[in-house]
């Protein structure tokens, strides 16, 4: 299982990647800026569940990330 | 003596609280006229910015828990050094009570008591301030704790309540402004993150983290915060559009004002600004608090917080009535200048403690090699 600092850090880069990628090439399609904007959504929220229900079900999603990457 | 306990939980909500309720009044206006329709992605890079202090703040206080960040700056810089840099602190937290405390009158004054001067409202907080800080931390985690909740709620069910005004059509094209917009806007968030700086000074001295190697409570509020600010900013811009938003003086209460279930429940905005107003009272008294213990620790000897609460109300609120002429210099102040002061002061103060630190303790693994 992984702590819950590296999820954090992990996901914090991703959202960060996410970010900047979707800004950068955001203006070419809306198609992009669409997409880009929805993973954005969705990984804040996963940064949600596995940073304040620390003690609840934060280790199940974390189990989870922990076995799949 | 008495100590002093407060839980991971109420430090997290107090974060989250601190953060949310600061930034709901009128920082989305200016991220909105800088980002346009791509605002809501603004708070990205500030709570970065938030975390990485709280992080910064949780190494330099390894080994040092339970006193509170003035008096480490003692410990680490010496006396003199530590009084001098209590001294920029407290003009730094100062700064922060006194717009805040004018930022909520003027929206007290435009929302809900339209013929009472700013002065009489500002100082009547002022006195529910007092009140609660002469409470303790406690007390003020505890209320805190019970505010967050509604106010989580609230801006949660924004989108629920206002699914008939929404309009995709406003948000979109997605994250087309490009880069600069989005780092003009998140510049501007930065200033009410560094806040976090106020919970960072108190929070170590009167808590314990249940699971050191868990995420830290204070991490935790940050996000918590964050979350709740892009739900309120992509519901704003949804709703009401990014011309108005970025026009309108408060547009999350014309957000609130929009909510239109039936005819029965028109007025919804009073019952929603109602919640908002006390979790930003909440974040008042914390500032508050942190001042009177900043102030304690300048002299070489700390001493009792409690006996500069009332001392210092005289300042604030003078402070708060002179510093602004109106509410616009207010929100100019506070989007274009607070960031930058923000920023430059806690470079300075994080660098300075960081290097006091390394010399600490390679002095001290000097000193066992020796013996």
């Amino acid at each position: 299982m992984k702590s819950p600092n590296k999820v954090f850090t992990l996901l914090l880069i991703l959202m960060g990647t996410v970010l900047v990628a979707g800004c950068m090439y955001g203006h070419l399609t809306g198609i992009i800026g669409s997409v880009a904007g929805c993973i954005y959504l969705l990984l804040m929220f996963i940064l949600l569940l596995v940073s304040f229900l620390g003690e609840g079900l934060a280790p199940k999603v974390m189990q989870f990330l922990g076995r799949k990457s | 003596m008495q100590t002093l306990r407060i839980s991971s939980n109420q430090i997290a909500m107090l974060t989250g609280c601190f953060l949310s309720a600061g930034m709901i009044v009128s920082t989305s206006k200016e991220m909105v006229y800088q980002a346009g329709q791509d605002a809501w992605t603004g708070y990205f890079f500030p709570m970065v910015y938030g975390a990485l202090i709280i992080v910064i703040s949780i190494w330099l206080y390894k080994g040092r828990e339970g006193i509170t960040l003035f008096e480490l700056n003692k410990k680490l810089l010496g006396g003199i050094g530590g009084s001098l840099l209590n001294l920029v602190l407290f003009w730094y937290l100062l700064s922060m009570l006194i717009t805040d405390l004018r930022k909520l009158a003027e929206f007290v004054k435009t929302t809900l008591l339209l013929n009472t001067p700013v002065s009489v409202t500002m100082f009547m907080i002022l006195l529910l301030t007092v009140y609660l800080t002469r409470g303790g931390i406690e007390v003020i985690a505890r209320v805190g704790h019970l505010y967050f909740f509604l106010l989580a709620a609230t801006i949660v069910s924004l989108p629920i309540l206002l699914i008939n005004e929404f309009s995709l059509a406003n948000v979109r094209p997605v994250m087309a402004n490009g880069l600069e917009a989005l780092a003009k806007s998140s510049f501007m968030a930065v200033g009410s993150y560094g806040e976090v700086i106020a919970m960072i000074s108190v929070m170590f001295a009167f808590s314990y983290q249940k699971n050191p190697k868990g995420l830290h409570p204070m991490l935790r509020g940050v996000v918590f915060g964050t979350f709740l600010l892009t739900v309120l900013s992509v519901t704003l811009i949804g709703t009401v559009g990014t011309s108005i938003s970025a026009r309108a003086m408060y547009p999350n209460l014309m957000l609130v004002q929009s909510i239109h279930i039936t005819d029965f429940l028109d007025r919804l905005d009073i019952i929603l600004v109602s919640f908002w107003v006390p979790s930003y009272i909440i974040k008042i008294c914390l500032n508050y608090y942190v001042l009177t213990e900043c102030i304690s620790s300048i002299p070489s000897e700390k001493q009792n917080p409690k006996a500069y609460t009332i001392v210092l109300v005289p300042l604030v609120f003078m402070m708060g009535h002179l510093s602004f002429e109106s509410v616009v210099e207010l929100v100019h102040f506070e989007t274009h200048v607070w960031s930058f002061v923000t920023v430059f002061l806690q470079v300075v103060l994080f660098s300075v403690l960081i290097v006091a630190r390394l010399m600490r303790d390679r002095q001290r693994k000097k000193e066992v090699e020796l013996t």
